[in-house]
């Protein structure tokens, strides 16, 4: 076999699994220079703890509160995905009403545009008022900061769909239903996922701050309120780790969606050779 | 049952002025192939989307005559210059593509699909997408998709004017036997002229400044084979719709 045939031979999923790790690689290297560094600073210049933890200390404190974080991802990544999957839902159903009618893109894409522009933590604590303390705070704050992208996506997505292949939908006498469905959906779905995976990583923004306003301590606490905890007993490792498991948290909804993209986005890529 | 399209007069003004097309007539018998030629801005597109209703005329008329003297709208299928396949689709899918929005039933559908598929000489890339198609193969989709239907009417706009010569040889031949097989009436739209004079049974000339019909011949030839365009016969009436064509365009300069 020669070495062209043997690289053709190479199956799509463990092509991309070998393109994900050199992806991986450097970002993984400059990580570990940078944490070195991080560490290096700290021994030689000895700041206090209070200001900035050593690398190890933060890892010290991950292990000695892993219970209380894996409670905080756990309850923080719950409010996240809910969030996200209501954004998506109602982005895409959104985007594709404002795409299907000019007189509802132009009411309310502007508006929907303004709204956009609020700074989240300006209207957070209105959340507190209209959904009460707790988790749903948390997922109307994450829907809100997460269901713009989805839509802007899924509107630019179905309003750049092929002229020719709507006039064969016209041709075939197809419904509007049907043209939605069999057309203008699957067209747009490399431009939702894109936004999708913007949104996976602000519905987690978007869920810690609902959390600093909106969500109480107790036997288990969201990452939110575990940080506002930490910083208030000085323990500025904790926060340090708190804010690496909501990194972890985001980090791991974009690679669920990021997957999820590759499978649906699978024909594309083959069709596109 | 459709007899003959009567195009009466036909204009096409657009919003700016621009005459595409000015007062078009000539008939086009049922089972006919008719091939529409012309260099660009010659209107033979804004004809052939006139007669299948895709634009309005604004003057003049499109007329189906059917049996009896009614007046019968005909089952028609296009084919455009792209392919126009979509890119997740598997060919069958496409295929089946206007028979599903038609509401047949899964079975009913494949089975269709599969067989102008195998029709059109691609029975072994039912499985395959549009991008791992040649442009030939994937213009014999969308032909396939086109026939899928069964229609009366098909009207193909420069269908192969993306391929490269000896495919669109191929392609022609196609085209002819299927028209042949199908008994189905035929518009085609094309900038070859020795595409048009091989594959016509009508070859109407149209020149621009503004859109019109300036010539039509009717080639007939005693034997209709591949080797046909190598023939002194076939050069003859390729000359004569090329002289036609040149002195329409010369009298546009004018």
């Amino acid at each position: 076999m020669s070495r062209s045939d043997s690289k053709r031979a190479v199956p799509p999923v463990s092509s991309v699994v070998m393109r994900a790790a050199q992806a991986v690689v450097p970002s993984l290297t400059v990580v570990v220079v940078l944490l070195a560094a991080w560490q290096g600073a700290v021994s030689l210049f000895a700041p206090s703890e209070f200001l900035v933890p050593a690398p190890l200390a933060v890892v010290h404190a991950m292990i000695q509160s892993r219970h209380a974080l894996l409670a905080a991802a756990w309850m923080t990544g719950s409010s996240a995905v809910l969030g996200f999957l209501m954004a998506a839902v109602i982005g895409v159903t959104l985007g594709s009403m404002l795409a299907a009618s000019k007189f509802l893109m132009r009411g309310l894409y502007p508006i929907a545009t303004l709204l956009q522009m609020v700074p989240l933590v300006a209207i957070a604590p209105l959340l507190v008022v209209w959904c009460g303390y707790g988790a749903r705070t948390s997922i109307a704050s994450a829907v809100i900061v997460s269901v713009f992208p989805v839509l802007a996506a899924t509107l630019d997505g179905m309003r750049s769909t092929d002229l020719g292949l709507v006039e064969l939908f016209a041709v075939n006498r197809a419904s509007r239903l049907q043209r939605w469905w069999k057309l203008e959906l699957p067209w747009a779905i490399p431009s939702i996922v894109t936004g999708l995976r913007i949104a996976a990583g602000l519905s987690v923004i978007g869920a810690i701050v609902g959390e600093f306003v909106g969500a109480f301590a107790g036997d288990q606490s969201p990452v939110g309120i575990l940080i506002v905890s930490a910083i208030r007993e000085n323990r500025t490792d904790l926060v340090f780790a708190a804010v690496s498991v909501a990194a972890l948290v985001g980090f791991a909804l974009f690679g669920v969606v990021s997957l999820v993209g590759w499978i649906l986005l699978r024909r594309w890529h083959a069709s596109a050779g | 049952m459709l007899q003959r399209i009567e195009i009466s007069q036909v204009g096409r003004v657009y919003d700016d002025g621009f005459v595409a097309l000015a007062g078009a007539s000539f008939d086009i018998r049922a089972g006919s192939m008719t091939v529409l030629v012309g260099p660009s801005g010659c209107g033979k597109t804004t004809l052939l989307r006139l007669i299948g209703g895709l634009d309005h005329p604004t003057s003049g008329r499109v007329i189906f005559h059917g049996a009896a003297g009614a007046l019968q709208q005909p089952r028609t299928a296009f084919a455009f210059q792209e392919a126009r396949l979509l890119p997740w689709r598997t060919v069958l899918d496409n295929v089946a593509l206007p028979l599903e929005l038609a509401g047949v039933a899964p079975a009913e559908r494949i089975e269709r699909a599969t067989a102008m598929l195998t029709r059109v000489g691609l029975g072994g890339a039912t499985r395959k997408l549009p991008g791992q198609l040649s442009g030939g193969m994937r213009m014999r989709a969308s032909i396939a998709r086109a026939l899928v239907t069964a229609p009366q009417l098909l009207l193909l706009d420069e269908p192969f004017g993306a391929v490269d010569e000896i495919s669109r040889h191929a392609l022609d031949d196609l085209l002819r036997s299927l028209w042949a097989e199908l008994a189905m009436t035929v518009v085609m739209v094309t900038h070859s002229i020795v595409e048009a004079t091989y594959v016509a049974e009508q070859v109407v000339v149209m020149a621009p400044a503004p859109g019109r019909i300036v010539a039509q011949f009717t080639p007939s030839f005693a034997h209709h084979s591949p080797l046909l365009r190598a023939t002194p016969e076939f050069a003859a009436v390729n000359a004569e719709v090329l002289r036609s064509l040149g002195e329409a365009m010369v009298g546009a300069q004018r």
